[in-house]
């Protein structure tokens, strides 16, 4: 297993639009674990294949406070459920040090392959929806920050950009 | 015969960086000699032709400083080659010692052997060197490749981020396109399928970049319309414009046509106008707006003077791309650098206010103007929308606060970014 080197924004390349996943075989369950360690190791609850530069739809999620309830997901698609919103204070691996408040579906329906290939399906609410849209976001080249105004996003920017010299 | 790739790049240089200065554009230049080549050929001479411009300053210092006296007018040839070189050795990926073994070559072809020793000894000397080296003796201008007026405006316009802006002025820009907002997922689609890397821009919500850069005519639904070539930048005006249904909007200096054609897109039944002062350009909107299927009424005619061309029926809705330094798409046409000179900013602000004073009257009463330039001055920016505001009572700035960003007070200033948009501006005016 190995750490994955996680994009931080404003880096292009988490703009890139994901493709989805053809076969689910060993090397996309190596990039699975590798993920899920990077995600624990950061700590981060959910991290998705653009962030570490990999363009597949694929995500990986754990909510739990534990940590010990790993969730895969591959190809997967959303339905909302409901016209009600909520707000949530959202952060990101890609954007540290950063929360914003996001306004999303409060309930989905989530369809989606596992780390075997096998499709589900999985209802969502609260935070599980909140971290899948989250997730899913990434794989279509969006970030949370695009939820805030360009003021708020433009002072994010420089200051990571800041941030990011001084460790180069 | 990448000679003959080598040997176009000096003809084109030699037209758009002439010994007396007075050069024409390296797009004009390029677009009539890339025909001739091959595909290969084409990319290494526009590869040479954009670099030695982009980096003209820095090469050129390094080479003066390796020369007892500076070579004759009429040597103009050789010294390009020199520049091709050094641009060789330092900014492409070729083998040094292909690339020091090449040049006194094009130096015969030149017509010029006497020149092929010192072509050999320079490029030698060089290739001992990387960018690094040579940066490292510069100030800011030579290594940024700046004309020193425009570099000390910088400095003037954003203190704290002038050598941040130099140093993105002379990246590569991006290949940017526009997608129809009916088309997108289709589009997106089709080129994750032609194996090329689409990325969403960051403010533009149709806006994608493509990797690799790639002739835009082969791509997939770039002959239905479906996309447009378009900085990201370039796409966030038109968005600000407030169109009622079937209302009337006028885009006042509409060539080459690219936001006509978007204007359209977002206003499908919208009654719109584009004017421009060159009936030659007026042809690329007429072209633009054709492969887009937009119905647009093409009117020749100069924004400063609406009393030659306006039939008095009032605007709803007026989108003022204006004329200007062009100094914040520098990436993307180096050679602006060294074709602007200084005094032509105070000319070019001097039209951009009579352009507004002119057009403001045609707007009705409640309407918009939506003003942008490509410029990172503020004298064409912010400052020239504050004075207009001073002076016209009846308008008042309404650019949204989501469409506002930190540089400024009025408007949206974007500066140029890594991989992403171009320095630009823009500002939306409402007529109470």
């Amino acid at each position: 297993m190995a750490l994955l080197e996680i994009l931080e924004f404003p880096d292009p390349r988490l703009r890139t639009i994901a493709s989805p996943v053809e076969q689910v075989d060993d090397a996309m369950r190596e990039l699975i674990d590798n993920m899920f360690e990077t995600m624990y190791d950061a700590p981060g609850i959910g991290l998705a294949a653009t962030q570490v530069n990999v363009h597949k739809r694929l995500l990986v999620m754990d909510i739990s406070d534990e940590g010990d309830q790993p969730m895969v997901f591959i190809n997967p698609q959303i339905t909302p459920l409901t016209d009600e919103t909520k707000t949530y204070d959202e952060g990101c691996l890609s954007v540290p040090g950063f929360y914003e408040t996001v306004e999303r579906p409060d309930r989905v329906r989530i369809n989606a392959l596992d780390r075997n290939g096998e499709a589900f399906e999985l209802e969502a609410d609260g935070l599980l929806a909140v971290c899948i849209q989250h997730e899913i976001d990434h794989l279509d080249g969006k970030l949370f920050v695009d939820y805030v105004s360009r003021l708020k996003r433009e002072r994010i920017r420089k200051k990571l950009e800041k941030v990011q010299r001084q460790r180069a | 015969m990448p000679d003959k790739a080598r040997l176009a790049a000096i003809k084109v240089l030699s037209q758009v960086l002439p010994a007396d200065g007075n050069g024409r554009s390296l797009r004009d230049v390029m677009t009539q000699e890339r025909g001739k080549l091959s595909p290969a050929e084409r990319g290494l001479m526009m590869d040479l032709g954009y670099g030695v411009c982009r980096h003209y300053r820095l090469l050129d210092t390094w080479l003066a400083s390796q020369m007892n006296k500076p070579l004759r007018a009429s040597a103009r040839a050789v010294h390009l080659a020199l520049l091709c070189g050094l641009h060789e050795l330092w900014f492409s990926r070729r083998p040094a010692h292909a690339v020091v073994n090449t040049w006194p070559d094009i130096c015969r072809a030149l017509k010029a052997p006497w020149a092929a020793g010192l072509v050999n000894a320079v490029l030698r000397k060089a290739s001992t060197l990387n960018e690094m080296d040579v940066r490292s003796k510069m100030n800011p201008a030579q290594s940024w490749s700046l004309p020193d007026w425009l570099w000390l405006r910088l400095q003037q316009s954003w203190p704290s981020d002038a050598a941040h802006i130099a140093e993105h002025l002379c990246d590569t820009a991006p290949l940017t396109v526009r997608l129809q907002p009916a088309h997108a997922d289709e589009v997106d689609q089709s080129l994750r399928d032609a194996s090329l890397t689409v990325t969403r821009c960051d403010f533009a919500e149709y806006g994608r970049r493509i990797f690799p850069a790639h002739n835009v005519a082969d791509l997939p639904g770039f002959a239905q319309g479906w996309l447009s070539v378009q900085d990201e930048a370039a796409q966030l005006p038109a968005v600000l414009l407030d169109v009622p249904p079937q209302g009337r909007v006028l885009d006042a200096c509409a060539a080459p046509g690219g936001k006509t054609g978007q204007i359209s897109e977002l206003f499908p039944n919208a009654d719109i106008t584009a004017l421009d002062v060159d009936g030659r350009r007026l042809k690329q909107v007429q072209e633009n707006c054709e492969r887009l299927g937009a119905q647009v009424t093409l009117l020749e005619g100069d924004a400063a003077l609406p009393a030659q061309w306006w039939d008095e029926q009032p605007f709803d809705s007026v989108l003022m791309d204006v004329p200007c330094s062009a100094t914040g798409i520098i990436r993307r046409q180096p050679d602006l650098k060294w074709h602007r000179r200084e005094a032509d900013i105070a000319a070019l602000c001097g039209l951009q206010s009579r352009m507004l004073d002119a057009i403001w009257p045609l707007i009705k009463t409640g309407g918009t103007l939506v003003y942008a330039t490509c410029s990172i001055l503020p004298e064409e920016n912010a400052e020239q929308v504050s004075a207009f505001l001073a002076r016209q009572p009846d308008a008042r700035e309404d650019t949204p606060v989501s469409a506002r960003s930190v540089e400024t007070s009025v408007g949206c200033q974007l500066l140029p970014q890594a991989g992403s948009h171009d320095g630009f501006y823009f500002a939306r005016l409402r007529k109470r």
